[in-house]
């Protein structure tokens, strides 16, 4: 089985890489443009729909320091995608190097059951849970 | 006044907004200069109405000039109602050389001959769409000017649009096509939504067509898009694929807006685990809609991004390769199977 492994190379100078999963494809383009602007440490992020990674890139690929699971509430099939994807990486990643994070968890069709299946899972693994929204400010009626 | 002519003026004016009254009273040309120039069009639509109502009695129009108006209107404004496809089958050897003239005249003598009291009303539109407007009497009563059936046909080609057509005019508006167009059936093309231009385009396939290749990027270093160095996609390439397949099911670009697809499954309930309902004889009755404001769109989105898994079923790429959005299943073929 193709495990995605943290300690199998040697990590970059100043560099982060850190790995977004989200089956929809969608929060995570926003995220990356803006981890992207850091200028204190250089950071790649690498962008996928789910687990396992394609073997192609597995010699290119730098050592990924950060994996996170960027779920959305009011889809099932998101969830699902995620949870699925978790046997894929090396039990070693769950030791600091994996985290949760959660959009819409503000909409009506969210059901609780779900955001709270999403906070066992995270809490079994013990990784942490964020919750994010990719909404802007001007969208939410304030004025800049 | 006649008392069709109030109504059907009022209930146009009523149904065409304000800003597009004074276009829509230029095209029809019943009115003179001085007449249009008095009309203020910033009244409310109660006060239009009254002045329009005085200015068509001044004129002497008649319930046909007001159904010109109407027909006008719904010209311009094609994907308001209910249309309908229809699909002429077996054409005679002539009916490919079919003109205009010869159409108009066939088929308003053949309409007439069918049913006493009929008015019909042909208009070419400059695209190559013939437009009938027919207000249906019967042998004993005028033609109803307020609930007229609208009919659009391209010439050469075996469609026919139908719009707000009842079970008892069907027979007698399908001989009439039949014979005038020169095709020896006519059948029920399954495919219906709000906006005619959709479905044409839909049907005579006037959108932006897919087609399969190897190498769908033969110039990949130069048409690379770099947004930004620091971020990589893992899975470019299934996307591409995935991507790829939605557009040849589908297509690309723009797609004909259509606002339901429907699938009236007759099949035996197949479930292992349940013995009361796969013992049944009879079929499992259902039927399954699929409902959006663009449903083709939705459908090529739900395969590009991986919900719908491609290649896609035939069961949804048919909409387009079919053109049809009704669909009847049974269990007697692999794929959807329609009937009429």
């Amino acid at each position: 089985m193709s495990l995605l492994k943290p300690f199998s190379k040697l990590p970059g100078l100043n560099t982060a890489n850190i790995l977004l999963v989200e089956s929809e494809e969608q929060f995570q383009q926003s995220l990356a443009d803006v981890l992207v602007e850091e200028t204190s440490v250089t950071v790649n992020v690498r962008l996928a729909k789910s687990l396992p990674l394609p073997m192609e890139n597995d010699e290119s690929r730098p050592r990924i320091d950060l994996v996170v699971f960027i779920i959305n509430l009011t889809s099932e099939l998101s969830f699902q995608s995620a949870e699925a994807s978790l046997k894929y990486l090396d039990p070693g990643y769950f030791l600091g190097k994996v985290c949760f994070m959660v959009t819409n968890a503000r909409s009506a069709s969210a059901p609780a059951e779900r955001l709270d299946a999403v906070r066992k899972l995270a809490a079994s693994l013990h990784c942490p849970l964020l919750f994010a929204e990719d909404q802007v400010c001007s969208s939410l009626g304030h004025k800049h | 006044m006649d008392n069709t002519v109030k109504r059907l003026l009022e209930r146009l004016v009523r149904r065409i907004p304000s800003r597009m009254l004074k276009t829509t009273l230029d095209k029809w040309s019943r009115l003179t200069a001085t007449q249009r120039q008095s009309i203020d069009y910033t009244e409310s639509k109660w006060a239009l109405t009254e002045k329009l109502l005085a200015i068509c009695e001044e004129n002497e129009l008649t319930v046909k000039h007001i159904a010109e108006l109407e027909m006008i209107h719904v010209i311009e404004n094609p994907n308001l109602g209910m249309w309908h496809a229809f699909q002429l089958m077996d054409p005679q050897d002539d009916a490919h050389s079919v003109e205009l003239t010869q159409f108009k005249e066939q088929f308003k003598s053949h309409l007439s001959e069918l049913i006493r009291h009929v008015s019909i009303k042909i208009k070419k539109h400059t695209d190559e769409a013939v437009w009938i407007r027919i207000a249906w009497g019967d042998t004993f009563s005028r033609p109803n000017h307020l609930k007229p059936t609208y009919v659009v046909h391209y010439l050469q080609t075996p469609y026919v649009f139908l719009s707000s057509l009842t079970s008892k005019q069907k027979p007698l508006l399908s001989q009439a096509l039949v014979l005038s167009t020169r095709y020896q059936a006519i059948k029920d093309a399954n495919l219906s939504g709000r906006k005619l231009t959709a479905i044409r385009d839909l049907l005579m396939k006037q959108y932006l067509q897919v087609f399969p290749t190897k190498f769908p990027s033969p110039l990949a270093e130069r048409n690379r898009v770099v947004s930004n160095l620091h971020i990589e996609k893992e899975q470019a390439g299934s996307a591409a694929n995935r991507h790829q397949m939605a557009c040849e099911a589908f297509g690309d670009g723009l797609l004909p807006q259509l606002q339901s697809a429907v699938y009236k499954l007759e099949t035996k309930f197949r479930d292992h685990t349940n013995k009361t309902m796969t013992e049944r004889d009879e079929p499992f009755r259902c039927v399954v809609k699929f409902a959006s404001t663009n449903l083709l769109e939705s459908l090529r989105h739900s395969a590009s991004s991986g919900v719908a898994s491609t290649p896609v079923t035939p069961l949804l790429s048919s909409v387009p390769l079919k053109g049809k959005n009704y669909f009847v299943i049974t269990d007697n073929g692999p794929g959807p199977s329609s009937q009429k």
